[in-house]
């Protein structure tokens, strides 16, 4: 064979396999899993007035099965940019919990949490267990347990110590923030414990309807403190432009002290694991914070807030 | 000997700091020379073995002297010695598979030495002479387990990605892995390619990839040879754990100005070498290559339309084509100049950069009645990320058995990602005219220095005895970082984020002696001592090689070896697809990574000479370091902080494996068979045992080039592996985020919950790709040849990783099961091109 014709037929060879063999698009396939299904918590002491204790349980799900369910739209608006309309939807998990024995308790006090199911999308504080009003005051420096039987699933129990409630000293602090000079900020020290410190503009309806929602530079920030140190002095921000406001707005300053278990799982967050950025959505190893024979957290948080104004 | 040795001991026990002990090699070495010059009372004949046509050395040619058992074998340079000849006359042969016998009637008188240039003429026809080839005499005179060496001819047969490619060729070979089509990077026995020493000419090349390592840097055409260690390598070389591949350049024809070039679909290379002229003492050789693609000047000449800007009063503005604004190229000098006999200086250079470019503007008016708006909006992405290194090696033949070289060389590795946008603003109106600028601007840099001095000593004591030692002191500068900067006409603002910036020093002595104890048993041991700057002990590394020939064909080997490495990458360990290295020394208060190498092997060469080889190794890795990814905030001394970048979890190691390699060099089908069973674990403290992402159990691939004509070649390559690990996902589970300001709201995150680290696999890896070259070819008085080379043949789907995503029940908006799809690696490919040659 001479090469002409080893060249001849190496190429109808290769239009043959051009012609039988694209890049094929590749097929979807269904995922199944056999995951034994545990619970899935979020427990909150709350020492703060105007937030409720509660106990959110679901269970994890499995790959195959329906997950979240659309009980509303949130928003639906025009992106000129995209020529595209938006819908912002709002989800409910689809493996709620809600016939579990919910039992928190301190000592030889002892409260029932009691499901209170959603009735309207914007009902965010719902569709978890609370107990009934007036019935359950956390304290602080407080060690709280937490029972929780499922029928179907192994039981969860919790365990944590309520921080003390912060103070902000209100006289040391002053009665306005700007945003390019450093602001002072002062609390009663506690010793060992985080806190998570907070500034941001009220938006009054009166503001809101003159201006619509802005966000205006220099006027949010959050910060991660050691409540030992009493004090932290937020620095000036970097803005390109002035404020567009003549008056000043209201501002509301606001401390948190956070439990071990909260700050384990809300600020040094997870060590990310595995990382794929294809995933439609972020991954876990299923964390338990506080809690045994489930995934989730029971942890507590103590809360103070004074309302102060922005300078334009 | 033996004081030689006491003086090495006591002086490093008594002074261990980096240059103290650089200062006392240097007596060492000159002990070594003088040792040299004992009175001879035997004859000795040296010199250089070098192709006639190109004047290129001629590696493992047998040179012998006919009828006694005294003989050489010439080493990478060509050079070669025999030692301890008896007076007399003596019929000098040199041969080598594929050229023709040289033949020199001799005589010697006692103590005389005789130097030679033996020039081999290449023949096409085998002659009934009896030649040895390479693979015969690395089988009888290599004591190191796990190396191969490939010529130019062996890394051109296996068919191509597009273009030849050195580490395409290596990722062939048992015992190394590879983590996707997308990456020619080297996974040897477990260690990941930054534990491979790259050098070219001896220089170490950081990052030597293209386009994120689809390509390596090293254009094949300058290329004259590759040494490849893939474990236990001696004691000469240090600073990594892993691998060694040493790219050796061709030297350039001594004889007449040639040259070569490749078309092919993405780039065209070209290659010119040639002699300098011989003035006294003086005579050289040159060599210069070069390769650019040129898929972003083919997509601006076709002038594709892709839209046109435009403002928002829908008039139309500019038309915009399509643009590719990627390109890398790499150039390689390399010069030699002989100064007489005894003294060589070579000069190498190599240069590559790729580049990512573009810019653009849009210009906007809006125009209410009141007044306009103009906004002028530029960005651009200037990115050059590549290699840079010169080398100038001297060379001096102190004596025909002592052979000295010293290297100075700086190689430099910088990535420099710049990306800024503009915007210039004017608003007018009846009354007033206003002007806005404001500029944006992101950088992250990586940059590496390195500056080393080496010098090695080879002596051939004896026919028992070479010895080798010498000194390397490796200054390196590692500067990492991040700047961020806003302006305004009046205000600027320049942040840095990150800037991490060390400055190391590795300096090392090593000594090693190549020891034929008898005819059956060599041995080969080493140290390696280190002082790394930013500690305080000495790192000690031994290493030892045996080999025991059984018989003529068969022999059994030896090795073991420690092995340190001073410095690591920050790198995503799960990442699918890596663009860039961002390297740093070890930190100070980590401790040097270390591996342990042992590797048994027994090799077989048959009558053919084809090479059987079956190696089993184990390596243990201690002290690695894995980059902490996704974690936000650390502890550091009590005080909460953003984590920087060089955060690590400490990664412990073992690898252990079985290889098998059938080898065939010569004859009209060459190629190799190459199975491997390996098993790598890596051990964090959060994640626990798991087999790394590039760990693949089976390897089984099959590497074939067929002359069947002297103008038509056909090449084909078969590769099937077990797949490589991934982590699954499981199920899906609620996470919390956290809103608490003026409200306190804490909102569920759908996330998935994934099994444990890697403890999945991809289905297995299957590829055929199939080459043809038609050559011998003229067009106008170029000689040229055509290939065509056909990848995945099968179009078999290999998945380098899968998409997911969430069914939606159209009926209700409720969210359903989950499903995935691969990510496939190289689907069917067809490539063509041209080489030419004159």
């Amino acid at each position: 064979m001479n090469s002409n014709n080893l060249s001849l037929r190496i190429w109808i060879i290769i239009l043959i396999l051009i012609t039988n063999s694209c890049y094929a698009p590749q097929e979807w396939e269904d995922l199944e899993s056999d995951l034994e299904p545990v619970l899935n918590v979020y427990g909150l002491i709350s020492l703060d007035p105007d937030v409720n204790s509660f106990v959110r349980i679901y269970r994890t799900t499995d790959l195959e099965e329906l997950s979240a369910i659309l009980v509303g739209i949130d928003s639906i608006w025009y992106s000129e940019e995209d020529d595209f309309w938006w819908i912002d939807s709002i989800y409910e998990p689809a493996n709620i919990i809600t016939d579990a024995v919910v039992t928190v308790w301190s000592g030889e006090d002892s409260t029932q949490f009691h499901y209170v199911p959603r009735e309207y999308s914007w009902e965010f504080d719902k569709n978890n267990y609370q107990a009934a009003e007036g019935l359950f005051t956390p304290q602080a420096n407080t060690s709280y347990h937490l029972s929780i039987v499922a029928p179907g699933f192994d039981t969860v129990t919790g365990y944590l110590t309520t921080p003390e409630i912060p103070v902000l000293i209100d006289s040391l602090i002053q009665d306005s923030v700007s945003r390019d000079q450093p602001y002072e900020i002062f609390w009663q020290t506690i010793s060992e414990t985080k806190g998570f410190i907070s500034g941001s503009l009220i938006y009054e309806d009166q503001f809101v309807e003159e201006n619509g929602f802005v966000d205006i530079c220099g006027a949010w920030f959050e910060r991660v403190v050691d409540l030992d140190d009493g004090h932290y002095t937020l620095p000036p921000e970097f803005c390109l432009s002035d404020t567009g406001f003549s008056s000043p707005i209201p501002y509301y300053l606001r401390l948190v002290s956070m439990d071990e278990n909260y700050y384990e799982y809300f600020i040094l967050g997870e060590t990310g694991d595995y990382s794929n950025f294809l995933l439609d959505a972020e991954t876990t190893i299923g964390r338990a914070v506080g809690i045994e024979g489930g995934y989730g957290l029971f942890g507590a948080i103590g809360s103070h807030a004074i309302e102060l104004t922005f300078l334009p | 000997m033996y004081l030689v040795h006491r003086y090495i001991s006591f002086r490093i026990m008594q002074h261990y700091s980096g240059m103290a002990i650089m200062k006392k090699l240097f007596i060492v070495l000159s002990l070594f020379m003088l040792a040299s010059v004992q009175a001879q009372e035997t004859a000795t004949i040296s010199g250089f073995i070098r192709e006639d046509a190109t004047g290129e050395p001629v590696a493992y040619a047998n040179v012998f002297l006919a009828e006694t058992a005294l003989g050489a074998a010439s080493n990478v340079d060509g050079y070669f010695v025999i030692t301890n000849i008896p007076a007399g006359n003596y019929d000098l042969r040199a041969s080598m598979m594929g050229f023709g016998q040289y033949r020199a009637a001799i005589s010697l008188t006692f103590g005389q030495t005789v130097r030679l240039n033996i020039r081999l003429k290449e023949v096409s026809i085998l002659t009934d002479e009896v030649t040895v080839t390479a693979e015969r005499q690395k089988f009888e005179r290599t004591i190191e387990s796990s190396n191969i060496s490939l010529d130019i001819r062996e890394i051109n047969a296996a068919p191509a990605f597009i273009e030849a490619d050195v580490f395409r060729t290596l990722q062939m070979l048992p015992g190394v892995q590879t983590s996707s089509d997308f990456s020619s990077a080297l996974y040897v026995r477990g260690s990941t390619p930054d534990q491979n020493m790259i050098m070219l000419d001896g220089i170490s090349v950081y990052n030597p990839y293209h386009l994120g390592g689809i390509f390596s840097t090293f254009n094949t055409d300058a290329i004259k040879e590759a040494d490849f260690h893939a474990g236990g390598f001696p004691a000469r070389y240090g600073g990594r754990m892993g691998a060694i591949l040493n790219i050796i350049n061709r030297e350039g024809n001594t004889e007449r100005i040639t040259g070569s070039g490749n078309v092919s679909l993405i780039s065209t290379k070209g290659l010119l070498e040639g002699p300098i002229p011989q003035w006294n003492i003086f005579k050289g050789s040159w060599m210069i290559s070069g390769r650019r693609t040129y898929f972003d000047k083919i997509i601006d000449l076709l002038h594709i339309p892709i839209g046109s800007s435009g403002d928002n009063n829908g008039d139309t503005g500019e038309q915009i084509y399509l643009s590719f604004p990627y390109h890398f190229y790499d150039y390689q000098i390399k010069t030699n100049l002989d100064i007489g006999f005894d003294h060589r200086l070579t000069y190498t250079r190599f240069y590559g950069d790729d580049i990512l470019d573009f810019e653009g503007s849009d210009t906007e008016t809006y125009d209410n009645g009141e007044g306009s708006t103009e906004t002028e909006t530029t960005f651009g992405l200037h990115w050059p990320w590549g290699n840079h290194t010169n080398g100038l090696t001297w060379r001096w033949i102190v004596s025909p058995t002592i052979v000295a070289k010293t290297f100075l060389s700086n190689s430099r590795y910088r990535f420099d990602f710049d990306f800024s946008v503009e915007e210039i603003s004017d608003y007018s109106t009846i009354d007033s005219t206003e002007h806005y600028e404001i500029s944006y601007g992101l950088g992250l840099y990586d940059i590496i220095k390195d500056n080393t001095i080496e010098t090695e000593v080879i002596w051939k004591l004896d026919e028992q005895h070479s010895i080798s030692g010498g000194f390397q002191v490796k200054e390196v500068n590692f500067d990492l970082g991040m700047g961020f900067n806003i302006a305004t006409l009046d205000t600027t603002l320049n942040l840095q984020p990150l800037e991490l910036s060390n400055k190391t020093r590795e300096s090392s002595v090593f000594l090693q002696d190549k020891w034929d104890i008898s005819p059956l048993l060599k041995l080969q041991g080493g140290l390696r001592v280190t002082d790394y700057s930013l500690h305080d002990s000495l790192y000690i590394e031994p290493r030892l090689g045996l080999k025991y020939i059984v018989s003529h064909n068969i022999s059994l080997k030896f090795n073991w070896g420690r092995y340190h490495q001073f410095l690591t990458t920050a790198n995503s360990p799960d990442e699918t697809l890596r663009l860039v290295d961002l390297w740093m020394g070890i930190p100070e208060e980590y401790p040097a990574s270390v591996s342990e190498h042992s590797i048994a092997g027994i090799e077989y060469l048959s009558p053919k000479d084809i090479l059987f080889r079956v190696e089993a190794y184990y390596k243990g890795f201690d002290n690695m370091l894995t980059l902490k990814q996704g974690e936000l905030f650390s502890e550091n001394e009590g005080e909460l902080e953003v984590t920087p970048f060089n955060e690590f979890w400490k990664t412990d190691a073992y690898a252990y494996g079985l290889e098998l390699l059938i080898k065939k060099s010569t004859g009209k089908l060459k190629g190799w068979i190459g199975y491997t069973f390996a098993r790598t674990f890596y051990k964090t403290p959060q994640a626990g045992w798991y087999a790394p992402n590039f760990d693949r159990t089976h390897t089984l691939n099959i590497v074939g080039n067929y002359n069947f004509t002297n103008r038509a070649q056909i090449s084909a390559s078969l590769s099937n592996s077990s797949g490589n690990p991934y982590t699954p996902i499981i199920g899906r589970i609620y996470d919390w985020e956290q809103y608490l300001s003026i409200g306190s709201f804490w909102n569920e995150k759908g996330s998935y919950l994934v099994g444990d680290k890697n403890s999945s696999r991809y289905s297995s890896y299957f590829r055929i790709d199939l080459g043809f070259t038609s050559k011998t070819k003229e067009l106008f008085g170029l000689k040229y040849s055509k290939y065509y080379q056909l990848i995945n043949i099968s179009n078999h789907t290999n998945i380098m990783t899968y998409t997911y995503r969430t069914i939606i029940d159209r009926s209700n908006g409720n969210k359903l099961g989950v499903q995935r799809r691969p990510v496939p690696m190289f689907p069917l490919i067809f490539t063509f091109g041209v080489k030419f040659e004159f």
